[in-house]
């Protein structure tokens, strides 16, 4: 095998040459290059890591602020919800307050209507009860029962108490005139009677004088000088009016009370 | 039939002669700055690029890894060296393809002329990487009369760092020349393929052995280990 010297030297000259070229043109300028790529990529990805971070940090800002809101919303609603609750309270109370005192005076009204129509019905009642007796005693008049008047005036003349004959006594010995008032005339044996009693009990000197009215019913009066003595149906009447409107006005009383 | 392209001569100057070795080295190293001119003048830096770029990227890049694999160092300071005798040898062989190429890595002086500057290389990176004296203590490692064997090694390696290359790529011309002779159909075609494939391989086997040698004269640590991954790629290469 033979080896040509000159082209052996000639071929590391080239060699040489061909190394310096390539680090010129090839190794520096590609190697460079790629540096900087991975410089700039190096670079890029800092950079978007740092964009990253930022956004990162927004989005906890955002989420922050809008966790406040939310908290901030909550709070108004419960402040809200609890301001429409008191409202409400107050309304009802309120309303409770006013109902209480609209069922009172309706109440007082009522009970005093009912108060009203109670004493109306009762003076009526009272009176209906008072003229139904009147005409009854009125129709039963008569001179059987008269005598029986006298005799119940006669017994009632004869118990009168000291206090109540002596004025009448009194006047009767002045010759003061005696008035008996009757409600009919009183036949004569009737009215000697009546006479000789009056004398026996006041005085003999007691001019006495016979009248009827229409005013008395089922009764005998005695009159002198703002005197009077008197038995008469009618006193009776008076009494039980008297006492049927206490009755009534005490039954109404307990009425009101329940 | 010519063996080798040194017998191919142009312009005859007496003891300078221009034969077709040199003339193919010159026609390859054209080519290949050309290129690398044509791509690196429009560099960018961007993540878009042009295809040149991307593929001239790929071989740098590529080339940088293996050579940081093996000499677990930076490889800056050898990718050109290392870079270049795997760029020159490969792209001489695969231009064989091309009708009346001589493939200059067919000659035994280029062979020659390249395995010698892997010799001068290796002291060289050594000394640079360590200072004079701890490169030269190793030849008397671990005694002095390792000093002979450990020159031996030497030249022995770089003998047969020329020899194989220009073994394989000889023997690939010379192959399809003998088929050309008996069967002239499809056999040269595949046997080119073939000689595509081992062009390649023989361009990576004789920059990777380049790198260990290096490798082992600049990190003494390693040298066993280099020693070993040689006599495997040389018994695999071959």
């Amino acid at each position: 095998m033979q080896v040509d010297w000159f082209t052996v030297i000639a071929q590391i000259v080239n060699f040489l040459v061909l190394i310096a070229l390539l680090k010129r043109f090839l190794y520096g300028p590609i190697i460079r290059a790629m540096d900087q790529r991975e410089e700039r990529i190096a670079e890029r990805l800092r950079q978007a890591e740092e964009r990253e971070q930022k956004a990162h940090e927004e989005a906890r800002t955002y989420r922050e602020r809008r966790e406040e809101l939310e908290e901030k919303q909550s709070q108004l609603l419960r402040d809200a919800r609890g301001a429409a609750e008191r409202e409400r309270r107050e309304m009802i109370e309120e309303a409770r307050g006013e109902l209480d005192e609209l069922r009172s005076r309706w109440r007082d009204s009522l009970q005093r209507e009912q108060q009203s129509f109670l004493s109306d019905m009762r003076a009526q009642a009272g009176r209906e009860i008072c003229t139904i007796t009147r005409r009854i005693m009125r129709d039963l008049a008569s001179e059987q029962l008269e005598a029986h008047i006298l005799e119940v005036f006669l017994s009632r003349l004869g118990d009168i108490e000291q206090g109540e004959r002596d004025p009448i006594s009194h006047a009767a010995e002045e010759g003061a005139a005696v008035a008996v008032l009757t409600s009919f005339d009183l036949p004569d044996d009737l009215r000697e009677k009546l006479e000789a009693a009056i004398r026996d009990e006041f005085s003999d000197a007691a001019a006495i004088q016979f009248q009827t009215s229409q005013d008395l019913i089922c009764g005998i009066e005695l009159r002198t000088e703002g005197r009077k003595l008197a038995w008469s149906v009618g006193e009776y009447l008076d009494a039980l009016g008297e006492s049927l409107a206490r009755a009534l006005a005490q039954e109404t009383g307990e009425g009101n009370g329940d | 039939m010519t063996i080798t392209p040194d017998n191919v001569v142009y312009l005859d100057l007496g003891p300078a002669k221009l034969n077709a070795t040199i003339v193919f080295t010159w026609g390859v190293i054209a080519l290949m700055v050309f290129f690398s001119w044509l791509v690196t003048r429009r560099l960018t830096s961007n993540t878009h690029m042009s295809r040149g770029q991307n593929l001239l990227e790929v071989l740098v890049d590529g080339m940088r890894n293996q050579i940081q694999e093996i000499a677990q160092h930076d490889p800056r300071p050898y990718l050109p060296f290392v870079g270049t005798l795997f760029l020159f040898i490969a792209i001489s062989n695969i231009l064989a393809i091309v009708p009346w190429y001589h493939p200059p890595t067919g000659s035994l002086s280029t062979t020659a002329a390249l395995a010698l500057c892997v010799f001068i290389a290796v002291p060289a990176y050594g000394i640079a990487q360590q200072g004079l004296g701890k490169y030269f203590v190793h030849y008397v490692r671990p005694t002095p009369l390792m000093l002979p064997f450990h020159v031996i090694g030497e030249v022995s390696r770089t003998l047969a760092l020329a020899v194989r290359l220009f073994g394989n790529v000889m023997s690939g011309s010379m192959i399809v020349g003998i088929l050309l002779a008996l069967a002239p159909l499809f056999f040269p075609i595949i046997m080119n393929a073939l000689g595509l494939l081992t062009g390649l391989v023989q361009a990576y086997i004789f920059a990777v052995l380049a790198m260990v040698y290096i490798a082992s004269a600049s990190r003494r640590r390693h040298a066993r280990e280099g020693e070993e991954s040689e006599r495997q790629q040389s018994e695999g290469g071959t």
